[in-house]
């Protein structure tokens, strides 16, 4: 890439770096680990980058690099997830700080107990605010899947819960 | 349930992040290593795809080169047999190193005894018999000369064909000592030997019925050709 290309990937990657983090450490649920993802996918764009010519479309490249790597790594064997009866204990807090902090851990928690493409459907909604249409786009599936997949999501998510978030208890 | 609240909470799970363990310049440098890495791959494959399509190419080409070297070597073969049957009626045409073989081994016995009718005439014959067959006199019979040898107390190799007019099959050697020649020579059956004019001469038959002359041109060893002939008989 020339100098120029540089100073625009540069300039996107410092406006961009934290989110694709946060993305992916919902999606996987390790700081770690979400650096290493979001550093593939940021390798990926930057490979690409002259190829890249509607500059609009970066971030859902980003993010679908990202999205397939998590879901790609959870499938291989070593890395295969193992869904457990019981969740960690949630570290216990005093106050209202506490409470935030156990709110938190418990999100990450549940999450990591939905199925993945479940758990990236969740994270691209209400994360990254994306609609149905623009998640649909970064996941390379209908809408009609995202809708399934957020409505079974959510309840993987209440199940693994349980009364630990309120604001995950259905309307009735 | 409200979306709002929901976006809320993810937001929440994620606010407290560490510090980014990596930046621009990492990104730069692995982006860097993987498209060398692809490229050695790619170059990699190259490689490999060549030597696959040339050594593909070369094992095809050896196979129809070893076919058609075995037709050749078979062709080769083919003749060579039928040199090897014709060789049996053209005895004369071996190279020299081949007749010397003939000349110092036992396969003098394989000089034909047909007379020849191209003017050739044996390697070493010092004259050509007066019968006008080959003869064994005109090459030195290694065991006889040994033997011979032996008797003389000389050297075998000094051994000399004797240059008569011998029989056919017969066998023969001869010695260069002070004062001429001793000869031996083993003629099949009872044949004669006609000797050199004053040479001493004597016979005794062998064990093989075969007749042994032993002839001196030597006077110095004229009187020990009995001897000699006693000595050697039981030999052949």
């Amino acid at each position: 890439m020339d100098q120029h290309d540089e100073q625009e990937f540069a300039e996107y990657f410092a406006a961009r770096r934290e989110a694709v983090r946060r993305t992916a450490f919902l999606l996987c649920g390790d700081w770690h680990r979400a650096d290493d993802f979001a550093q593939t996918a940021f390798v990926a764009l930057h490979r690409r980058w002259r190829k890249i010519r509607d500059k609009q479309a970066l971030d859902a490249y980003v993010r679908r690099s990202v999205v397939r790597a998590v879901i790609d790594e959870s499938r291989r064997p070593w890395r295969r997830e193992r869904f457990v009866d019981r969740l960690p204990e949630v570290p216990a807090g005093d106050g209202e700080v506490g409470e935030s902090v156990a709110t938190r851990e418990a999100l990450v928690q549940g999450l990591r107990r939905v199925p993945p493409r479940q758990r990236a459907v969740l994270v691209l909604r209400f994360l990254e605010g994306l609609d149905v249409a623009a998640a649909a786009e970064a996941l390379g599936c209908s809408e009609g899947t995202v809708k399934s997949q957020t409505a079974r999501g959510l309840a993987a998510l209440r199940e693994a819960l349980g009364d630990a978030i309120d604001d995950l208890r259905p309307a009735s | 349930m409200d979306e709002n609240k929901l976006a809320e909470l993810f937001n929440d799970a994620v606010r407290n992040a560490p510090p980014a363990s990596f930046d621009a310049g990492d990104v730069r440098a692995a982006s860097h290593r993987a498209a060398v890495r692809r490229r050695s791959a790619v170059a990699l494959g190259s490689t490999l795809a060549a030597v696959l399509v040339f050594g593909g190419a070369a094992l095809g080409a050896g196979l129809f080169v070893d076919r058609s070297s075995n037709s050749v070597t078979g062709a080769v073969a083919d003749a060579g047999s039928g040199e090897a049957a014709e060789k049996p009626a053209a005895p004369y045409d071996l190279g020299s190193a081949q007749a010397s073989v003939q000349r110092d081994g036992p396969l003098t016995q394989n000089v034909p005894e047909s007379s020849s009718t191209q003017g050739a005439e044996p390697s070493g014959n010092v004259s050509p018999p007066a019968d006008g067959t080959p003869s064994g006199c005109g090459t030195v019979d290694r065991e006889l000369a040994n033997a011979l040898a032996g008797e003389l107390s000389v050297a075998p190799d000094q051994a000399s064909p004797a240059g008569l007019a011998c029989p056919s099959g017969s066998r023969s050697a001869a010695f260069d000592v002070d004062g001429g020649r001793v000869l031996a020579v083993v003629v099949p059956g009872g044949a004669a030997l006609v000797a050199p004019p004053g040479a001493a001469l004597t016979s005794e038959p062998t064990l093989s019925d075969a007749t042994l002359y032993v002839v001196s041109e030597s006077p110095k060893f004229a009187d020990r050709v009995d001897g000699i002939a006693a000595n050697l008989r039981g030999r052949f």
